[in-house]
């Protein structure tokens, strides 16, 4: 079920009212059911994969605690089905078309199997929520989960089961395991980050991702049309993921659970490793907890260690997008920029002080424009699947383009900051105030008193400036 | 009391109070400028001509004309004349009162319309009212600004209007931004609230925005942590959305002009399609192929079976011709899915409603009614619920003209909007031959069935049993022809076996009604070499003469 149909609104209301006319225990049975209706209300099956994934973890946190001298069995167990599952229902077929491919290479004959799998909605995101639960078991930083029926509910909890944001059980659990109480400022604050999660989704993302379609829709757009398509697609996915977020947390919020924040003003980063502190962040933090960590880190003693640990992490992170090179190439190209990036601050933080105080203002916004380009080139990557057209679209020359497109690309360029405009003043009031005040909680203060005229404002846009073609959300592929 | 002090102290704190000052401030400032943006942004940009001191905005002329077919122009001082292709224009002029008092208006339209002072209707010359007649009328007016708007209708070709104060005539305009908008002598803050209190329709929204902005931000404050904030919460979210009323204009309908058009040709033979049919037959070829008899193509690009249905009723029925046949193109299952392209997109319903002198009762049942799912219904009555959703299209146009003006350096004017409009449109469009494979192509979208192959189970449910009795109602030979879509490179395409079963009943139940069927699928003179994109053949000349050998004998 897709947070942006008609289905969804009518499942919220149902499940909202149900839900605070029951006790705890109760309130917890009846969500695990919605949980459930929620996904198999797509596909039956995925009801039934979940259940799986969910009962491997369950299982391995409660025989880690039992028999801790064997926990480290319990924790390869749970990972190797857990992960195995993902590789089967992600991976398989990729894995298959370069088997054969380099087979094929060799002069090998090979018939590659017909596999039809469907890829089951949000299995990336609550795999990673199901392991990261095992290994802080294994690690004793929390404690196992005994009721089965909470921790099955923190696994489906069904406003970030499709498209997160990745749940730590230090976070999620203890609010399942407590009684839930709502006051009429979280309604409000509820109530907007759904209509501010809605505006994103339906005007910014679905508009701007027109103007994306129809660009990669060209077989031959000019330098500056098809750099304004991947501004577009830039924009898209940012609201896009960013509302579902939001939604998934607007949600939660009104039956009292306050889930982690995903975004944080990405496009607002000052270099391409703060690029990942804002984007995606609960994905980020899991990395670098499960992956980068354990790999050594920063803590390794050489440098090309270190290197190495940084790739790998985001070689992986592009693979966690999708079962495609051009994810993995999208994830390396992230690698190489922060690898940059820590070269960068190494070579140059010695002459920061240096810096006069007038000149920070301006070298902020130049390192922010600058963030905000690289992000885009990465965009590209990540957008284009065909890698014959990406290669000829990475030797456009701007000299070459035509007047015609160069005037279509300003227009585009034009309309889609238009729709993201509110994106971008989001985030100047967000950090002005943060600036002011140092505010961490997003939506607390700054707009306590504008919350209900917000709200309004918001409605207006969704009903008048929806996009007549709504799309699904991009992260529900991965 | 209490809470009231409270209330106070949390302004007097600059910490909350200047999120209410900024808040209010912004909210004034919008609310007043609601007008003037309404104006500006809306109205101004779709002024040909605005320098009289008249912003004219023009609906869809009867057929298409030239950009400069839009033109207006004025004649003499209080006279404005307007080129015949319009076929509804709408002039808005500020007006300044010097005095207060009764002044004398005396209006003529050519052909017919209204005149209204500040929302309120002045005068109305019926259609068909003796030439050269006026309307005479007192009004009472108070010093100040005043809006006048005049709303013209084009039936008969004629399209001047004047309106003259005798008594007394005091209007003073001045320019207020070089030489493109009008306005009388007033300081910015006086003529923001001049606009808000004669913008007739504006005013309903700054108003209510305006006064709603001050309790919003006022009711947080005094409602904090108490449970009836959540229901003011809520009030105060709908109550814009619920309450702005927004009139939708219906596209003219082209049935007439269509039908004078058939009735003046007479064809032989009449085809009915979409892009299909356009990529596929040439005319005049077919019409060399036939030994001159006439051939008459009705296209609606992106139009599937319901756009056929209303193309056959509305353009070609009411001509009242009977060629030899009606050929009606079409793809795969489109016939069985009705509601594909039918809806969400302001495209088609822009074409339906330009077939449709009315709601067609037999559309609206079959796309709105009994085949509509219950969230479907939910979706229709959610937007009914909010009349200000019918706005939509008018917002997203204002937003893309303001983005053109942006790439055109500011520039407003209608004109050259409309020129980087149509280069965009070119560009993005399959005649530009320049799109990827599959793109642009019509798809029956999300209407997901369960059989989606059983003819018989759907098609009672369909535009087909509707299509065929009207022909047999006005005895006309109908013929279906269903294209081959894109081959595969190593030959024709072989529909699957559930196809086969389904093109099967559909020939028979065709036959048993009288109608043809002809399928292209699986021609080995249809190679991938023949298409351009998607499933659009590239060269017209040779597909209508391959038509003409398949399909010769219902060419007799």
């Amino acid at each position: 079920m897709s947070f942006n149909s008609i289905d969804y609104l009518l499942f919220f209301t149902a499940v909202l009212c149900g839900y605070w006319l029951l006790p705890r225990r109760g309130q917890n049975i009846f969500l695990l059911a919605a949980s459930y209706f929620f996904l198999c209300y797509v596909h039956p099956w995925f009801g039934l994969l979940i259940f799986g994934v969910s009962l491997v973890n369950y299982a391995s946190g409660l025989a880690m605690a039992k028999w801790p001298a064997r926990k480290k069995i319990f924790l390869l167990l749970a990972l190797a089905l857990s992960l195995g599952d993902l590789a089967c229902f992600k991976y398989a077929s990729f894995f298959l078309d370069n088997v054969a491919a380099l087979l094929e290479l060799f002069h090998i004959p090979f018939s590659r199997p017909a596999l039809q799998i469907m890829l089951p909605v949000g299995i990336s995101f609550y795999t990673f929520q199901a392991i990261a639960y095992t290994i802080d078991v294994y690690r004793g930083n929390t404690g196992p989960c005994r009721d089965p029926l909470d921790f099955f509910l923190f696994i489906s909890f069904f406003p970030q089961l499709v498209a997160g944001p990745i749940e730590r059980s230090r976070n999620l659990l203890p609010q399942i395991q407590n009684s839930r109480r709502i006051s009429p400022e979280q309604v409000q604050q509820g109530i907007l980050l759904l209509l501010w999660g809605f505006f994103k989704k339906l005007v910014i993302a679905d508009n701007t991702g027109v103007i994306a379609y129809k660009v990669f829709s060209l077989t031959d757009p000019g330098f500056f049309l098809l750099w304004s398509g991947v501004l577009a697609f830039g924009i898209q996915i940012l609201a896009d993921f960013w509302s579902y977020t939001d939604i998934a947390r607007g949600s939660a919020l009104l039956m009292g659970f306050r889930l982690s924040r995903n975004f944080d003003h990405p496009y607002f980063s000052r270099s391409p490793a703060d690029f990942w502190r804002r984007w995606h962040m609960t994905l980020s933090y899991w990395l670098r907890d499960y992956v980068y960590i354990p790999l050594g880190g920063s803590r390794s003693p050489s440098s090309l260690r270190r290197g190495a640990n940084i790739m790998i992490t985001f070689l992986l992170s592009g693979l966690w997008h999708g079962a495609s090179w051009n994810f993995v190439l999208w994830g390396g190209y992230h690698g190489v920029l922060v690898l940059f990036d820590r070269l960068w601050r190494k070579i140059f933080s010695p002459f920061r002080d240096l810096l006069p105080a007038r000149l920070r203002t301006p070298v902020l916004v130049l390192k922010i424009i600058g963030t905000f380009i690289l992000v885009h080139i990465g965009w590209l990557l990540f957008r284009e699947t065909d890698t014959g057209m990406l290669l000829g679209y990475l030797q456009l020359s701007p000299w070459a383009s035509s007047p015609e497109d160069n005037r279509i690309a300003l227009y585009l360029c034009c309309l889609t900051l238009l729709y993201s405009l509110p994106i971008f003043l989001h985030g100047l009031i967000y950090f002005q105030d943060q600036r002011i005040r140092g505010l961490q909680e997003e939506y607390a203060r700054p707009l306590l008193l504008l919350r209900p005229v917000l709200g309004a404002v918001l409605l207006l846009g969704i009903l008048t400036i929806r996009s007549p073609e709504p799309a699904t959300f991009i992260y529900f592929q991965f | 009391m209490k809470r009231l002090r409270t209330s106070l102290s949390l302004l007097a704190d600059w910490k909350t109070g200047r999120w209410f000052l900024l808040g209010t401030t912004l909210f004034l400032l919008v609310s007043l400028a609601t007008p003037d943006l309404v104006l500006r942004l809306i109205v101004a940009p779709r002024g040909d001509d605005a320098r009289h001191g008249w912003w004219m905005r023009f609906s869809e002329p009867s057929r298409p004309v030239g950009v400069d077919g839009y033109r207006a122009f004025l004649e003499a001082a209080p006279l404005v004349a307007l080129n015949p292709d319009f076929r509804r224009a709408r002039g808005y002029m500020l007006w300044s009162i010097q005095d207060d008092g009764q002044y004398r208006l005396q209006f003529l339209a050519e052909d017919h319309g209204t005149l209204s002072v500040d929302g309120r209707l002045i005068a109305r010359l019926a259609p068909g009212h003796p030439e050269g007649e006026r309307i005479e009328t007192w009004v009472g007016l108070k010093r100040g600004p005043h809006l006048l708007e005049v709303d013209l209708r084009n039936d008969s070709g004629r399209g001047g209007f004047t309106i003259e104060v005798v008594v007394p005539p005091k209007m003073s305009t001045r320019h207020l931004l070089g030489p493109d908008v009008t306005a009388p002598v007033l300081t910015l803050p006086e003529l923001w609230w001049a606009l808000m209190e004669c913008s007739g329709a504006a005013r309903w929204i700054a108003w209510p925005l305006f006064v709603l902005s001050l309790l919003c931000l006022l009711l947080p404050l005094t409602l904090r942590g108490r449970i009836v904030a959540v229901p003011v919460t809520a009030a105060v979210i709908l109550a814009p959305a619920l309450s702005i009323p927004v009139k939708v204009e219906r596209e003219p309908y082209i049935g007439d002009m269509v039908a004078q058009e058939l009735r003046r040709e007479n064809p032989d033979f009449v085809f009915i399609g979409n892009s299909m049919l356009w990529s596929r037959i040439e005319d005049a070829h077919l019409e060399k192929l036939l030994g001159g008899q006439k051939v008459h193509s009705i296209v609606n690009f992106g139009g599937l079976s319901a756009v056929h249905y209303l193309a056959f009723k509305y353009l070609f029925l009411p001509a009242d011709i009977h060629p030899k046949r009606v050929f009606i193109f079409f793809r795969g299952l489109q016939f069985t899915f009705p509601r594909a392209r039918t809806s969400n997109d302001p495209f088609v319903e822009k074409i339906i409603e330009r077939l449709t002198p009315a709601p067609d009762p037999v559309f609206e049942e079959i796309v709105h009614g009994r085949s509509r799912t219950l969230t479907d219904k939910v979706y229709d009555g959610l937007l009914r619920l909010f009349p200000v959703a019918a706005a939509e299209d008018r917002v997203r146009r204002s937003i893309s003209d303001l983005a053109a003006a942006m790439a055109k350096g500011w520039n407003t004017e209608n004109r050259e909007t409309k020129k980087l409009l149509d280069g965009i449109n070119k560009r993005f469009s399959l005649e530009s031959g320049s799109l990827r494979a599959g793109v642009g192509t019509e798809s029956l979208e999300q209407e997901k069935v369960d059989n989606p192959f059983d003819f018989y189970g759907r098609v009672e449910n369909s535009f087909l049993p509707h299509i065929l009795q009207l022909a047999k109602e006005h005895d006309i030979r109908l013929a279906f022809i269903r294209v081959q879509e894109r081959p595969p490179a190593d030959g024709p395409p072989e529909d699957p076996p559930e196809m086969k079963r389904y093109m099967a009943d559909m020939r028979r139940y065709l036959e048993e009604h009288g109608a043809a069927l002809y399928d292209f699928t699986g021609d080995p003179e249809l190679p991938l070499s023949a298409y351009h994109d998607g499933d659009h053949i590239k060269d017209q000349k040779k597909y209508t003469e391959l038509f003409y050998r398949r399909v010769g004998h219902l060419l007799k």
